[in-house]
């Protein structure tokens, strides 16, 4: 398989998880003692950094944000985490507000002691971090070089890098490896003596599809990016609406509403809910869900939409077996659900105006 | 029984603690008299409590068709009820926690397995307290074996391994009686065995038992002696209690013990894995979130055959069948791995899997009841393999059993 984003990214959240010991996952950052802090903390940078930076003409993001934030507390490091698919060069073109390099750039002056106290930690001054990027394997001595070079560029503008590494993944037929460039430094027993094909993180058997179970099927900054992330995201909707309605049907009057439905498909919906990227998935699913709806109610389950709530009244046992039965037939369950066409993203109706 | 009769539950303990003293003389003389029922009780679990402080029993069989009644007046964990199903008297029914409850009843066993069955099943609001081997096996170790070495102890283990099959039969998970299982001449391993025998002498051989046949491992009831009386309960794996001594009152203690076991260890099971996102506010005013949990993760070493996998899936998922009732969309990965982002429909909750024929990964959503690892580990010893592994995040649970059942950890 192709790597993506997200798929890099549920891999590193895995590596934080506590598993077996000695199983098919060995999750390096948890045996060495780290924490997750955060998915995608974003973090304004001090007002004297962006004027230094904006002076020696480095491309630079005014809020960073890593995908993932982990935290020793014993040791007192931050690991910032990118993940990439590919390496990128130091320079932005110009008018790329979007360019990697800015992202980094603002990344590697990001202190320890900014950060911890950015998160209120206790002793901000001891804390240290390091920016570690996870890219594609065969990406991570360019990715480095990089690095290196944007570092030696905030040096010259008085801006002090963190320290940074990159690690490549790599996906061979026994198993996904972490690779280090070979100058990077990486505060990860594991990773600091790596042998030299790398750190087996997950065991394969021959032939086996490296993807984990995503912990995060969506980050609307991306969207899905193969037709595994699609499917994905689909059966977490469809999920979701089952488990809501089918776990109320023994109460005669309940709710369900839109939002419950998203924030149990994503469990952090909460922090992409007033993103617009967000918007054009919050309308799809709303369709999905008036669709389902419409077919209950020929059901003669009387419910009611106001705004984006749905009430549920008068069922009666025999009507929610009924609905049970619905919910776990096989032309619900494999039904379509259409969360990415022009069509779904862009309706705008609510529910009560959607009957 | 008429259970009109009884205006208090002192008074349903002692006709409960007379009635099974009749039953017991009869069971010693071999005379059990015909429809004459033993006591059984069957423990139930309901939903996570939220924090309440007693359950909302006529909210809770809403929709079940029984009919309870409380006794003394009361409603709370104190109360106690009697129960009327469709055919009449049933029982009684008590709260034991804000989480668990028991239903006592003197019918005959298909009348009462039945009636408890068919109600759990109407409801998303109740599933059994599922005892696995392993708790069995803890029990047996730690209690049972050092405390009660002289005494007769009866072990049943039952492992079918129905997934060698494409076929499944819904009367494979009834769990009636042996005399009552249902034979076909499909050629697929089974093994069904009762031992009675003196705990130190059953010590002497059930380890190597295991060692060599692994279905040893999938203990389906378990008689806990009574305290200074001949006979014992019975535990079966799906939460019932059969009383084969002549109290109930002690038979009751003994439920309780086991449901104080049950919760403490499920409790854990929901801190250790509930996946949720959590947010937390900056300085700046902003937020971030983070994601804790942890996942229950079963290995099967040696692999299943690659067709009993297959079987398993399709079974499972493609056609709604089998004892595990999960559901769900399996997106395949190859033909030795799935993802299935699906729902536990014992209580219509969440549950990400990830399975191959070495493992079966779980993600169990923030809601999603830790009694679903139980009857998980529980069906998949009987059905799947009996020497399953099983890690609650990087513990095992046969660890996490035992350190609850001895007090070393609390939840």
């Amino acid at each position: 398989m192709e790597q993506t984003p997200l798929f890099q990214l549920n891999l590193m959240l895995w590596l934080v998880w506590p598993v077996p010991p000695a199983g098919i996952m060995r999750p390096i950052f948890r045996e060495d003692g780290f924490d997750l802090r955060g998915i995608g903390p974003a973090f304004e940078m001090p007002l004297e950094v962006r004027a230094r930076a904006g002076v020696a003409g480095i491309p630079f993001k005014e809020r960073p944000g890593p995908d993932l934030l982990l935290e020793h507390h014993q040791r007192r490091t931050l690991l910032p985490i990118e993940c990439k698919i590919s390496s990128f060069g130091p320079d932005a073109p110009p008018g790329s507000k979007k360019h990697q390099s800015r992202q980094a750039a603002a990344l590697l002056s990001t202190t320890g002691l900014y950060l911890a106290d950015y998160f209120g930690l206790p002793a901000p001054a001891d804390w240290r971090a390091c920016l570690l990027y996870a890219v594609g394997g065969s990406q991570e001595a360019a990715t480095q070089t990089t690095l290196e070079d944007l570092s030696a560029r905030l040096q010259t503008a008085h801006i002090d890098p963190t320290l940074a590494g990159a690690l490549g993944i790599y996906i061979r037929d026994d198993g996904i490896y972490l690779k280090p460039a070979p100058a990077a430094s990486v505060p990860v027993t594991a990773l600091q003596t790596p042998p030299s094909a790398g750190v087996r993180v997950v065991e394969l058997e021959d032939g086996e599809d490296p993807r984990v179970l995503y912990l995060l099927p969506w980050d609307p900054n991306i969207g899905p990016a193969d037709e595994y992330e699609r499917r994905a995201l689909e059966e977490r909707v469809r999920s979701a609406l089952t488990s809501l309605i089918g776990s109320r049907l023994d109460a005669p009057i309940f709710d369900v509403s839109l939002d419950e439905v998203l924030q149990a498909a994503v469990e952090v919906w909460e922090m992409w809910r007033d993103r617009q990227a967000a918007a054009g998935f919050r309308n799809a699913v709303r369709a999905y869900v008036r669709r389902i709806l419409t077919r209950l109610r020929k059901m003669e389950v009387d419910i009611q939409a106001h705004q984006d709530t749905f009430t549920f009244t008068g069922v009666t046992p025999q009507l929610a077996r009924q609905v049970r039965g619905y919910l776990t037939s096989v032309a619900f369950r494999r039904g379509e659900i259409d969360l990415w066409s022009e069509a779904v993203q862009l309706d705008f109706s609510s529910l009560a105006e959607g009957w | 029984m008429n259970t009109l009769h009884f205006t208090s539950r002192e008074k349903a303990f002692d006709f409960l603690d007379d009635y099974a003293s009749q039953r017991k003389e009869e069971i010693d003389r071999r005379q059990l008299g015909k429809g004459q029922g033993l006591i059984k009780s069957y423990l139930l679990e309901t939903l996570p409590d939220n924090g309440r402080a007693s359950m909302d029993i006529p909210a809770i069989l809403h929709g079940t068709g029984w009919q309870v009644t409380p006794m003394d007046g009361r409603n709370d964990d104190a109360a106690f009820y009697r129960v009327r199903d469709s055919k009449g008297e049933f029982g009684f029914l008590e709260p034991l926690s804000a989480r668990h409850l028991a239903v006592h009843s003197t019918k005959e066993t298909v009348r009462a397995d039945n009636a408890v069955r068919s109600t759990v099943r109407a409801t998303a609001q109740l599933d059994f307290a599922w005892l696995a081997g392993t708790t069995f096996q803890t029990i047996w170790q730690h209690l049972i074996l050092p405390q009660m070495p002289d005494r007769f102890v009866t072990l049943k283990f039952k492992h079918q391994a129905r997934f060698e099959d494409t076929l499944w039969d819904e009367r494979d998970e009834e769990d009636i009686d042996d005399e009552e299982d249902f034979e076909e001449p499909i050629e697929r391993r089974a093994s069904t065995l009762a031992i009675t025998e003196r705990s130190n002498q059953i010590a002497r051989f059930l380890p190597q038992l295991q060692t060599y046949h692994s279905p040893f491992k999938a203990i389906r009831t378990l008689r806990i002696p009574a305290a200074e009386e001949r006979g014992g309960y019975d535990f079966w794996s799906w939460g019932k209690v059969t009383y084969r001594a002549p109290t109930f009152r002690d038979g009751r203690s003994q439920v309780l013990s086991i449901t104080r076991l049950y919760e403490q260890t499920t409790r854990i099971i929901e801190e250790r894995l509930w996946f949720l996102g959590e947010k937390t506010t900056l300085r700046d005013g902003g937020e971030s979130m983070t994601l804790t949990g942890a996942p229950v993760t079963l290995t099967f070493d040696p692999p299943l055959p690659l067709s009993t996998f297959q079987n398993f899936i399709t079974t499972t998922f493609e056609r709604g069948q089998g004892p595990l009732r999960l559901w769900g969309n399996p997106i395949y990965l190859g033909e030795r791995k799935v993802h299935i982002y699906g729902i536990d429909l014992h209580l219509w909750k969440r549950i990400y899997m990830e399975i191959t024929p070495r493992r079966m990964m779980l993600v169990l959503p923030q809601g999603t009841c830790g009694n679903t690892v139980h009857r998980l580990v529980t069906n998949v010893q009987r059905y799947l393999d009996p020497a399953v592994e099983v890690f609650i995040g990087d513990v095992r649970y046969s660890d996490l059993v035992e350190d609850v059942f001895l007090g070393r950890v609390t939840g």
